[in-house]
């Protein structure tokens, strides 16, 4: 049986001591109330899973949970870029018919693309309205075809603020 | 603008739920409309949120209470499960998995891990196997719950399954096959749900490889992403192991032009380090230390030192014994005691010969001729060199090493040895990697090896 069962009478006791700390990171993180349970639920798991090769399971407990955290938005952020990247690829799909909606959304995204930097403009220009595919879109930005994905990401991150209402500082 | 788009249509966008003509539609007001923008921003979560006060509720302080029982009883009966495996010949382990009533457990694959581990030290070639076994079982439970209509496989578990080969891979000299489970790894890892202890193993595998790459730079990002983890959650033996690379990393890439540093990385090292953890990981610490303080001409103090690891159980086993004795060869020599560096070494070729590891043996092999042609014992060197020589062939030491090993011996036959060509072959061995072998050029055209 790990040592977990012979060294703490419940796994509570030790998240209640934790819970400053805990606060402190959703806090500095600002989790949504929503999703914090599941955090502590999971950084818990993590904890009990490792308990033998753990030194100090309140520290290991309060890094795990800072760690996952810091994915979360990380992770977060990548499934809205995606979501938007796929729904852009299907609103300004070259081989549908076009309609004067396809029409409105090229000429808009065009101007919010007009307000994110050269660069990304370029890419996100290419993809969208080019259909380039990632070897041109390698080409264009100067990296390696590995890199565009990132790339493509970052760029996604300025279109999401455009969309977002944030017209200016984008 | 009059309409605006609906929650439900902003969150299904968020979701990626958005397809064809919809996506045409609500792309071409959310480009226009700012208020349908500052609610996207709401429902998709990128917004700031309030920062509430949290407390703990009693629903999921049972709930973890619960997932720890069951991961108490996963783990004894993975144990057991486990227990019955090991005792069956590797040959039959994977075919009694697969043929078994139950579904194993991801705790099984756990401790397949965990086992693996603990014997690498000994046989890293059956580390490899069970980490291997550990990556069927992965698939074969995700096959079976594919076959019940349940889509899920463990990708942590992948993460680590990957990371462990990868490892086992570089220690058994495969750097081609640990790059591409490395990049397996990498792949699991970023779509895993962030398991602290498979990313800090990662780390530290990836700079592991990098290090046996000579890429001494990216081996040093790696271990300084593992040694913060190590740090932020209080690990410090875990922080202690990365001290111990890093100064390994140093040792490797400047050879003895920064040993203050790396001796006192060593210190630091052994300050971190639990004995009672991984003792085989503490000797392997101070004999490092004990071979760089004699390295900086501490000889004294590397002496007082290596009492100290002599006596440890760890150094009672036979590879890591064999390798206190070659250290200790190392200072004997230094303080001028040749005679009892030769017996030293003779034992240690031997030691080493016997545990089945020929590279360092023929390593240690030369540092002995070396010793005795820098005395003008030459007929010795000639009879040391003939009679290794079919040891190494019986034992099948690697096609490359035998070559270079016998234009060693061939050299001492013919009376053509000469000191920098000792150097230089000493050089190649401690080089030496068995799956990315070169042929030996000497660069001082002292010999050639023959056809």
């Amino acid at each position: 049986v790990p040592a977990f069962a012979a060294t703490h009478s419940s796994v509570g006791s030790l998240l209640r001591d934790c819970l400053p700390q805990v606060r402190s990171i959703f806090r500095r993180f600002r989790i949504p109330p929503g999703d914090r349970d599941d955090l502590v639920q999971e950084a818990a798991l993590a904890l009990v899973r490792n308990y033998d090769s753990i030194e100090n399971p309140g520290a290991w407990f309060v890094g795990c949970l800072k760690h996952k955290c810091l994915h979360y938005w990380r992770s977060r952020r990548r499934r809205l870029y995606e979501s938007i990247d796929t729904g852009l690829l299907e609103a300004v799909a070259p081989h549908s018919p076009d309609s004067p909606e396809r029409h409105l959304v090229r000429v808009e995204l065009r101007a919010a693309l007009g307000r994110i930097d050269k660069r990304c403009r370029i890419m996100l220009e290419m993809r969208y309205l080019m259909d380039c595919r990632t070897a041109e879109l390698a080409d264009a930005a100067g990296c390696q075809p590995t890199s565009v994905g990132k790339l493509t990401s970052r760029c996604l991150g300025a279109l999401t603020k455009v969309l977002n209402g944030d017209r200016r500082s984008a | 603008m009059t309409f605006h788009l609906s929650d439900e249509q902003l969150t299904r966008l968020a979701q990626g739920q958005i397809r064809g003509q919809e996506a045409t539609d609500v792309f071409s007001h959310l480009l226009a409309c700012e208020a349908c923008g500052r609610q996207f921003e709401m429902l998709s979560g990128t917004r700031d949120n309030p920062s509430d006060a949290y407390e703990l509720h009693d629903g999921l302080l049972q709930r973890v209470d619960q997932l720890r029982q069951q991961a108490i009883k996963a783990s004894a009966d993975a144990r057991a499960v486990v227990e019955d495996l090991l005792s069956q010949p590797p040959s039959r382990r994977q075919t009694v998995l697969r043929n078994s009533e139950h579904l194993p457990s991801a705790e099984v694959v756990r401790q397949l891990l965990l086992q693996a581990r603990e014997l690498v030290f000994d046989d890293p070639a059956e580390s490899l196997s069970l980490a291997s076994l550990a990556l069927e079982t992965v698939h074969s439970i995700a096959d079976r719950q594919a076959r019940r209509g349940e889509d899920t496989v463990d990708v942590d578990l992948l993460a680590a399954c990957w990371t462990d080969l990868a490892n086992y891979r570089r220690i058994l000299s495969d750097l081609a096959g640990a790059r591409e489970a490395l990049r397996q790894a990498s792949a699991h890892v970023e779509a895993g749900t962030t398991d602290l202890s498979t990313e800090m193993h990662y780390f530290e595998v990836l700079s592991g490889i990098h290090w046996a790459s000579r890429d001494f730079a990216a081996a040093r990002r790696a271990n300084a992403r593992f040694m913060r983890m190590a740090r932020d959650t209080g690990e410090n033996h875990q922080l202690g192991r990365g001290v111990m690379f890093r100064a390994t990393i140093e040792a490797s890439e400047h050879g003895d032009a920064k040993l203050p540093e790396v001796i006192e990385m060593g210190r630091r090292a052994l300050e971190l380090l639990d004995p009672t953890r991984e003792p085989r990981v503490y000797a392997a610490a101070l004999n490092n230390l004990v071979t760089t303080l004699a390295s900086d001409g501490r000889t004294s103090e590397a002496k007082t030192l290596l009492e100290r690891v002599k006596p440890l159980p760890a150094t009672q086993q036979r590879a890591i014994k064999f390798r206190v004795l070659w250290t200790e060869s190392r200072l004997v020599q230094r303080e001028g005691d040749l005679a009892a560096a030769d017996t030293m070494l003779e034992q240690v070729v031997e030691g080493l010969s016997d545990v089945g590891q020929l590279i360092p043996a023929a390593q240690a092999l030369l540092e002995l001729a070396t010793l005795r042609f820098e005395a003008r014992r030459f007929t010795e060197v000639r009879e040391l060199a003939a009679r290794t020589l079919p040891v190494f062939q019986s034992q099948g030491i690697h096609r490359e090493a035998l070559a270079a090993y016998t234009l060693f011996v061939r050299a001492a036959e013919a009376e053509t040895l000469t000191r920098a060509l000792l150097t230089e072959l000493q050089t190649y061995f401690g080089q030496f990697r068995p799956r990315d072998a070169r042929p030996f050029r000497s660069q001082t055209g002292d010999a050639t090896i023959p056809s």
